[in-house]
């Protein structure tokens, strides 16, 4: 046996699957074989190596935002369907809600993690930092942030959607928003980056409260 | 109204909820190993389920139905993947893999750290195979997917898929023998 033509049944002994004589000539010749031994130990590195490489847990409220999409999706298409067949659209919508409810009785159990949320004391502005890393430079990119009722971007009064084009570096890009809190309530904020037609949207709760909050001025997010 | 319901193959959420649940979870890992990134991965299972929602009478009559939706997760990803590369974005997530690896409690922290270098570089380098040596090795090498099972899945005999495998994991040793990772 040469050392050249024995891959193949390094690979079926790491699958458990040489036998015969074979696996006794191979298990043989590794003993006396020192760069067979290292090729069989970097194989098996490599295996290992890939059964261990982590998943990051799936977003808490995945299961029941899922099907929640289904139920809604399908409503639609019998909406469709129904449209089209002469089904009695009264019937259908009835059944539509009664889908959508089914599912959330179904899937309400396990408490639905909140968002993110940075505090912001009424009438204070706050440096909020998002974190977007892009895989490369991306030129022009649209910038959409959506503001919730509760705060508006310091030097842009009165506006809900502000929206602009940035370069971004390969890399992390951080946006540091100044936001101003207007009323005492917990909203959404939505930041979008668009390019070449695909989007990207980050969503952080704004909690804005009474009593002004101690600590530093800027709060950056568990994102980061 | 419970009868209305009951049309051959119509969708009942509760009852496509109890079938697909179970598999959610195990959906969104193999997703995970297609995608590289959590917010794909959780898009690619959305998109899958879905699509599922409608055909529920052709689901509960599967008899094996994790490989099942293992194939219709892989090619509704090659069929995304065909249409639009993979968003040039990633949101930066505390879940950042690389703080994810398990420690190893006998190691000391050279040790650990060498680890966690060593499988940020290899998911590095598995994000950029071809799709084709990405997802086999994500089912057979990471998720314990046999031989046997894949060649359903891809429609191809074993022996096509051994030396498939043989190819796929010479391409990732030779990156990262390249980059002096291995
Ligand atoms: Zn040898």
């Amino acid at each position: 046996m040469t050392c050249k033509d024995n891959t193949g049944d390094l690979e079926e002994y790491l699958d458990g699957k040489l036998e015969g004589e074979r696996y006794t000539i191979l298990v043989q010749h590794i003993t006396t074989c020192v760069s067979c031994q290292a090729e069989l130990q970097k194989r098996q590195k490599l295996r290992q190596a890939l059964k261990e490489m982590p998943v990051p847990p799936l977003s808490p409220d995945f299961s029941r935002r899922v099907f929640m999409a289904a139920a809604q999706h399908g409503r639609k298409e019998l909406h469709r369907r129904s449209f089209y067949t002469g089904f009695g659209s009264a019937i259908a919508a009835g059944l539509a809600l009664w889908m959508v409810t089914a599912v959330w009785f179904q899937e309400e159990p396990p408490p639905a993690q909140p968002l993110p949320t940075v505090s912001i004391a009424l009438d204070e502005v706050r440096k909020v930092k998002l974190v977007f890393t892009s895989a490369r430079e991306l030129h022009q990119a649209k910038v959409s942030i959506r503001l919730p009722d509760n705060v508006e971007l310091a030097g842009f009064p009165g506006q809900r959607v502000v929206s602009w084009e940035a370069d971004l570096d390969q890399g992390k890009n951080l946006l540091a928003l100044p936001l101003r809190a207007l009323q005492q309530q917990v909203g959404t904020l939505e930041a979008q980056i668009e390019h070449d037609g695909k989007i990207k949207i980050l969503r952080i709760n704004l909690a804005v409260e009474k009593s002004p909050i101690t600590g530093s001025s800027e709060r950056s997010l568990p994102l980061v | 109204m419970s009868g209305i319901f009951s049309f051959p193959g119509k969708s009942d959420p509760q009852r496509f909820a109890q079938l697909v649940e179970p598999h959610l979870q195990h959906l969104y890992r193999l997703a995970f190993r297609f995608c590289g990134n959590r917010a794909d991965a959780e898009d690619l299972v959305q998109d899958l389920v879905v699509k599922l929602y409608p055909r529920y009478g052709e689901l509960a009559a599967v008899e094996m139905l994790r490989p099942w939706l293992a194939r219709a997760l892989y090619y509704l990803y090659i069929d995304q993947a065909r249409r639009y590369r993979r968003s040039p974005l990633e949101i930066v997530e505390a879940d950042d893999p690389q703080l994810l690896a398990v420690p190893d409690p006998a190691a000391t922290p050279e040790q650990a750290q060498e680890r966690r270098q060593f499988l940020g570089r290899l998911q590095h380098h598995f994000d950029r195979l071809s799709d084709e040596h990405r997802t086999l090795l994500a089912l057979h090498d990471m998720e314990g997917y046999n031989l046997p099972e894949l060649a359903e899945i891809f429609d191809v005999p074993v022996g096509t898929l051994k030396s498939r495998l043989h190819r796929a994991r010479s391409r990732l040793r030779e990156l990262l023998e390249k980059d002096g990772t291995f």
